[in-house]
């Protein structure tokens, strides 16, 4: 396997079982759905766990780096494309950018919101998937959905005759 | 409440393949093939030596479960799964059983067709008939690499015969 396609590898595993860490509840509060390589700016969808009938859910690209952090401001050192950061911006669902710093096994979460435009080079280590993150993250996601109404969707196609 | 325990074996399923392919992914000389179909084997793990031939390989059926375990308890939850491997064998391979729980994220192991030599000199595959779950970890995975690699040293050249292959008498038999 080429050492990239390893770091992938390993990164996604990582990604999965930190998204996954039951942190000591019954289930976890996410579970990782990849949306394969095909699949442009995002790398998984993630559904919140134990949240109601509806299903809330984010969008996640995963970064994973052997080059470790900035030394002034210990920023995780990726790669994120203008573009990408363009449509996860646009993207109406919660969308977040995981780092993953692969030769110590770490993940770090960020939203990608707001008035990002630019590429991105580095990324804060502010907010590792710690359990204690895992579940503001579940309450964060949880909160946007709610704000969405199943109520005022309106379709052409219609099932009735 | 089924359907929640099925859910949640799903979730412990995902994780431990996650978490197998963490600790495989950690040796950058283990090429790893995640196994879909059911051969009793989740993941096929194989490897090169420098300086010596042939790919040498092993096996690895996954198991996990939400609480922490002991030893003991750990062999105990893991009889059944033995068993439940064992029926996909003879194995041309040796074979392991990778066991995670959630709650710590303590991990186990234990041989299922062990690598052994014989009473006679020869390198067979010992199917064992009840677990002795060691700890697995990076050290551990490095000794099981490790055994599987010397019992390739023996097991290779039993495989091997030049020429022909039958003796010069059988051959003329076959050939009236």
């Amino acid at each position: 396997m080429a050492t990239r396609d390893l770091i992938g590898k390993r990164g996604e595993a990582i990604v999965t079982a930190r998204l996954m860490d039951f942190c000591g509840n019954p289930d976890p509060y996410f579970d990782v759905h990849p949306l394969g390589e095909k699949c442009p700016t995002f790398d998984y969808l993630v559904e919140l766990v134990n949240s109601g009938d509806s299903v809330p859910y984010f969008l996640v690209q995963v970064k994973s780096t052997q080059q470790g952090f900035t030394l002034k401001k210990r920023r995780l050192i990726i790669q994120v494309t203008k573009d990408d950061v363009v449509r996860m911006v646009r993207c109406p669902f919660p969308t977040y950018l995981v780092g993953v710093d692969e030769p110590n096994d770490r993940a770090y979460i960020v939203s990608v919101h707001g008035n990002m435009r630019g590429a991105i080079a580095t990324m804060p280590a502010t907010y590792p998937l710690t359990p204690r993150n895992l579940y503001k993250l579940w309450v964060e996601v949880k909160a946007h959905w709610r704000k969405l109404e199943a109520s005022v969707k309106r379709s052409e196609f219609l099932y009735e005759d | 409440m089924a359907d929640k325990q099925e859910k949640r074996e799903v979730y412990i399923e995902k994780r431990v393949r996650a978490l197998t392919t963490m600790l495989l992914t950690r040796s950058d000389n283990l090429l790893i093939e995640e196994v879909t179909d059911d051969i009793g084997q989740d993941y096929i793990v194989r490897f090169r030596t420098p300086g010596k031939e042939g790919l040498r390989e092993f096996g690895i059926e996954l198991r996990g479960a939400w609480t922490s375990v002991t030893k003991d308890h750990a062999d105990k939850v893991l009889r059944l799964a033995l068993q439940q491997v064992k029926r996909y064998g003879p194995f041309p391979r040796p074979v392991c059983l990778f066991f995670f729980t959630m709650e710590n994220d303590d991990a186990w192991y234990t041989w299922v067709a062990e690598p052994n030599v014989s009473q006679e000199g020869k390198h067979v595959l010992r199917l064992r008939d009840a677990p002795d779950c060691q700890p697995l970890d990076k050290r551990a995975l490095k000794e099981i690499v490790d055994r599987v690699d010397l019992w390739y040293d023996g097991f290779f050249p039993s495989l091997i015969g030049n020429g022909q292959g039958k003796s010069k008498t059988v051959r003329k038999q076959s050939k009236r």
